[in-house]
C-alpha cells in the first residue's frame, strides 16, 4: 500500500492478516500512478477559478485558503438549495449496496471506498454532520467534521470517478453517483483543487475552441492535410469546407479526430461519407471540439464553454447540427445543451437532406448523432457497402459510456457494424449497451500520471475484450467516443496484447464504395485489405 | 528429477480443492475485508474479473506445480495474475509474495505427505520457489509495460504533428 522499500527480512515475514480501517478514517495515499496533478496556476487564472497556485496533491501543506471550510460549507448550502437531485441523493440512500459491486473501479481496484456508495458517503457524511439534526451524534450517525483529509479525500476519490453512471443503473432510487461526483468536484474548485488534465483543455476550449488551443489556420491545414490524404488512398478530391455560410448542416467533432491517432482514421471516414452523398456541411474552426471539459469542472462551465455551439450556428445560418463520435459531448448535448444554451429556435427540425427521415428525437436540440444520421442512409440504400474490404478486422463494439448511458445510443453503431463488416462479435451481455464497462479514464482522467488507476479501472473491460479475443480471434475494438480512442488502445497493449482500437465511420468509409475511386488495396490506415473478390452489394 | 504418477502428486490431487480455495483465500485476504468477501462470493467472471483470474489460474498452476515435469511452463497463468497485481494497490514484495502462501498452505495442511514424502516436498518447494522468481520477472516486464504504453500513448496524442513533419516537405 505504499512506496517504501521493504528490507529482505520484512519481505519475508508476510502478513496475512488485513487490515482493519474505519471508512470514517479520511487517510488517502497519493501513491505515483494513482492520481492527476494538480491544475497549473495560469490555466486556473485564465478561467477566474479561484486559489491559482503551485501545488500538488503529494504536498503536506494544499495551500487551501484560509477560510476553505466555510466557503466549501456555503457552496454545500448554495447547491443543496439549487438543485433539489443534489439533496434528494444525498438523504434518499438506503445503502442497500445494489450499486456497490458495479463500479469498474471497484471491481479493479478492490479499493472499498470505489464502491459507488461509498464515494457518496464521503460527501454525505459531511453532509450529515452540517446539515442534518441526526449529524449532531457525529460518528454514530455516519457523520464526520470537514477537515483537511476529508477534502483530500474527496479530491483523491472523486477524481477517480469517470462519471459513467453505471451504477446509477443498478440503483433502485435512481441515484446518479456521476452528479455526486460532479457536485464534489465543484466544491473541490471553490477551494482550488482542480487537475491539470481538465483545467488545461477548459482553459485551451476558452481561448480558441478545442482542447490543444489549436489556433484556425492550424485547424485547416490539419483539414486540408487529411483531405490530401484521402486523395492518395482513395483518388477521390475532397474540398473540407470550413467556416461555410449557408451550409445546410453544421459539423461538430472531437478535436482529437483531427490530431490523434486513432481517431484521425474516423475524419478520413465522414470526409469520405459526406463526399460521396454531397452533402451541404460545414467544418467550424471556433466550434471544432465537441468535448467538453466543463462537464468535469462545473455546472457553470459546461455553459461557457457550449455556448459556442449554438453561437456558430447561427453565425453561419445553418439548419440544423449534426455530431461525430464523441462520447462526453452527446451527454451535454442531449442533457444540458437545451436548458443551459437554448432554446435553439433559429434552427430548424433536422431533417436528413438525403432520405427525408425526421429526426424528431432532436427536436429540441437540433443536433443529430452522426450514427443515426448514417444508419438512416444505409437504411434507405443510399450507400454501396462492401464489407469484405473489412475482412481483416474481426470486430466487437465498446458501448462508450455517454452516447449508451446518456443518449441511449445502442443500436445505431451495431447496425453500422453489421452491414459494414463481416466479422462483428458481441462481448458478454453485462458489459454492454447500458451495462457497458467504462474505458476507466473518461471524465478527465486519462491522463499518464494517472497510468495504473486507469489500469485497473479500465480491467473489467479489458476483461470482456480478452474473452472475444481468445473465442473469436477480435483484433479490433470499435467505439464511437474519442476518449476511447486515446486510452483504450493503451489498456488494450496492457491487458489484451493484439487488439487495435478504432471507429465506427472508419470501418464504414473502408467498405464504403465510392464512385470514381481507384482499387482499393489497404485500408485507411495503410494495412492491406483482404483480396476476396467478394460481391459489391447495395446495403 | 522425480517422474509423473509419484504418490505425492496423487495425494496433493485429492486434496486439491482445499488446497486450491485455501490459496485463493489466503490471496483474497490481502484485500480489504468487504472486498475479500465479494472476490470469493461473485460468480460471474465479467462482474469479479479479479476473483475469476485468480481462481481460473490458481487451479492451473496448482496442477502443474503437483506434476514434477520440467517442461510444464507456469509463464501464460501467471502473467494474468502478476499483470493484475502489477497495478493494484501493492508493493512489489506484496505483488509476488501469493508463490510463498502456497508453500505455507501446504506444509500446515498436508503434514502427514511433509513427512512420508521429504524428498519429493522438496523437490516441490523448489519448484514453487522458481514460481516465485518467474512472477518477480513477469512482474517487472509489466511494470516496464507500463512504461512502454505511456509512450505510446503520448506519440499516438501527437499523431498529427508528427505525420506533418515527415510528410510536409515532400508535398510543398
Amino acid at each position: 500500500m505504499s512506496e517504501e522499500t521493504l528490507s529482505p527480512e520484512q519481505l519475508v515475514q508476510i502478513d496475512y492478516t488485513p487490515s482493519k480501517k474505519n471508512w470514517l478514517d479520511p487517510t488517502v495515499e497519493f501513491r505515483k500512478g494513482t492520481y492527476c496533478y494538480s491544475g497549473v496556476a495560469k490555466h486556473v487564472k485564465y478561467l477566474d477559478l479561484p486559489n491559482p497556485r503551485e501545488w500538488q496533491p503529494t504536498d503536506s501543506d494544499w495551500k487551501l485558503p484560509p477560510d476553505w471550510k466555510q466557503i466549501i460549507l456555503d457552496g454545500m448550502k448554495e447547491r443543496l438549495e439549487k438543485y433539489r437531485s443534489f439533496r434528494l441523493f444525498m438523504d434518499i440512500c438506503v445503502r442497500c449496496g445494489a450499486c456497490a459491486d458495479k463500479c469498474h473501479f471497484y471491481v479493479g481496484s478492490g479499493d472499498p471506498k470505489n464502491m459507488p456508495v461509498m464515494r457518496a458517503e464521503l460527501l454525505r457524511s459531511v453532509y450529515r454532520r452540517y446539515f442534518t439534526a441526526a449529524g449532531k451524534l457525529g460518528k454514530l450517525a455516519g457523520a464526520r467534521d470537514l477537515d483537511e483529509g476529508v477534502l483530500k479525500e474527496w479530491f483523491y476519490y472523486f477524481y477517480q470517478c469517470t462519471e459513467c453512471r453505471r451504477c446509477s443503473v443498478f440503483c433502485p432510487y435512481g441515484i446518479d453517483t456521476a452528479e455526486i461526483t460532479m457536485i464534489g468536484r465543484e466544491l473541490l474548485n471553490l477551494v482550488g483543487c482542480n487537475i491539470n488534465w481538465v483545467i488545461e483543455p477548459v482553459s485551451n476550449c476558452f481561448r480558441t475552441g478545442n482542447h490543444l488551443g489549436i489556433q484556425p489556420h492550424g485547424f485547416k491545414d490539419s483539414m486540408e492535410f487529411a483531405a490530401e490524404d484521402l486523395e492518395e488512398i482513395t483518388g477521390i478530391k475532397i474540398e473540407p469546407p470550413i467556416n461555410k455560410k449557408g451550409a445546410e448542416i453544421l459539423f461538430i467533432i472531437p478535436s482529437a479526430d483531427y490530431f490523434a491517432s486513432p481517431h484521425y482514421y474516423t475524419l478520413l471516414g465522414y470526409m469520405l461519407l459526406f463526399k460521396e452523398i454531397g452533402l451541404d456541411y460545414t467544418f467550424s474552426a471556433f466550434a471544432g471540439e465537441g468535448g467538453n471539459f466543463g462537464l468535469f469542472t462545473s455546472h457553470e462551465m459546461i455553459k461557457r464553454l457550449n455556448a459556442k455551439i449554438y453561437e456558430e450556428a447561427k453565425r453561419l445560418g445553418v439548419k440544423w447540427i449534426l455530431g461525430g463520435e464523441c462520447g462526453h459531448m452527446w451527454r451535454v448535448m442531449h442533457q444540458y445543451m437545451d436548458t443551459m444554451n437554448g432554446p435553439a429556435d433559429f434552427l430548424e427540425e433536422p431533417v436528413s437532406p438525403l432520405t427525408g427521415t425526421r429526426f424528431e428525437n432532436a427536436l429540441s436540440t437540433k443536433m443529430v448523432h452522426i450514427c443515426e444520421f448514417t444508419a438512416d442512409l444505409i437504411k434507405n440504400n443510399k450507400l454501396k457497402i462492401d464489407a469484405s474490404r473489412n475482412n481483416h478486422r474481426k470486430v466487437t463494439f465498446h458501448d462508450s459510456c455517454n452516447p449508451a448511458r446518456a443518449l441511449g445510443l445502442f443500436e445505431e453503431p451495431r447496425y453500422i457494424l453489421r452491414k459494414a463488416c463481416n466479422y462483428f462479435y458481441e462481448m458478454p451481455e453485462n458489459t454492454i449497451r447500458e451495462q457497458t464497462f467504462c474505458c476507466g479514464a473518461g471524465a478527465g482522467l486519462g491522463t499518464d500520471e494517472n497510468l495504473e488507476m486507469r489500469m485497473r479501472g479500465g480491467f473489467p473491460r479489458a476483461n470482456a475484450v480478452k474473452y472475444v479475443h481468445d473465442k473469436y480471434g477480435v483484433n479490433l475494438l470499435s467505439c464511437i467516443c474519442a476518449i476511447d480512442k486515446a486510452t483504450l488502445p493503451t489498456l488494450m497493449d496492457y491487458w489484451v496484447p493484439g487488439v487495435e482500437v478504432g471507429g465506427v465511420h472508419e470501418l464504414l468509409a473502408n467498405a464504403l464504395v465510392i464512385e470514381g475511386e481507384r482499387e482499393r488495396t489497404t485500408d485507411l490506415r495503410g494495412d492491406e485489405m483482404e483480396q476476396s473478390g467478394a460481391e459489391t452489394t447495395d446495403a | 528429477m522425480t517422474h509423473k504418477g509419484l504418490p505425492l502428486s496423487a495425494s496433493l490431487a485429492n486434496q486439491r480443492e482445499n488446497l486450491v480455495r485455501k490459496w485463493f483465500d489466503g490471496i483474497a485476504q490481502a484485500y480489504p475485508e468487504s472486498t475479500t468477501r465479494f472476490l470469493a462470493r461473485e460468480k460471474d467472471p465479467f462482474q469479479n474479473p479479479i476473483g475469476h483470474t485468480l481462481k481460473e489460474n490458481l487451479s492451473v498452476l496448482f496442477d502443474k506445480l503437483i506434476q514434477p515435469k520440467e517442461t510444464a511452463s507456469l509463464t501464460t497463468e501467471l502473467n494474468d495474475i502478476v499483470r493484475m497485481r502489477a497495478v493494484q494497490d501493492f508493493s512489489a514484495g506484496q505483488a509476488v509474495s501469493f508463490p510463498f502462501l502456497l508453500k505455507k498452505i501446504l506444509r500446515e495442511e498436508c503434514t502427514a505427505d511433509v513427512s512420508r514424502y521429504p524428498e519429493e516436498f522438496a523437490d516441490l518447494e523448489a519448484r514453487i520457489d522458481e514460481m516465485a522468481l518467474l512472477a518477480f520477472d513477469l512482474f517487472m516486464k509489466s511494470r516496464e509495460r507500463l512504461y512502454e504504453i505511456k509512450y505510446n500513448e503520448a506519440k499516438r496524442s501527437m499523431f498529427m504533428l508528427e505525420k506533418t513533419r515527415q510528410n510536409g516537405n515532400s508535398r510543398q
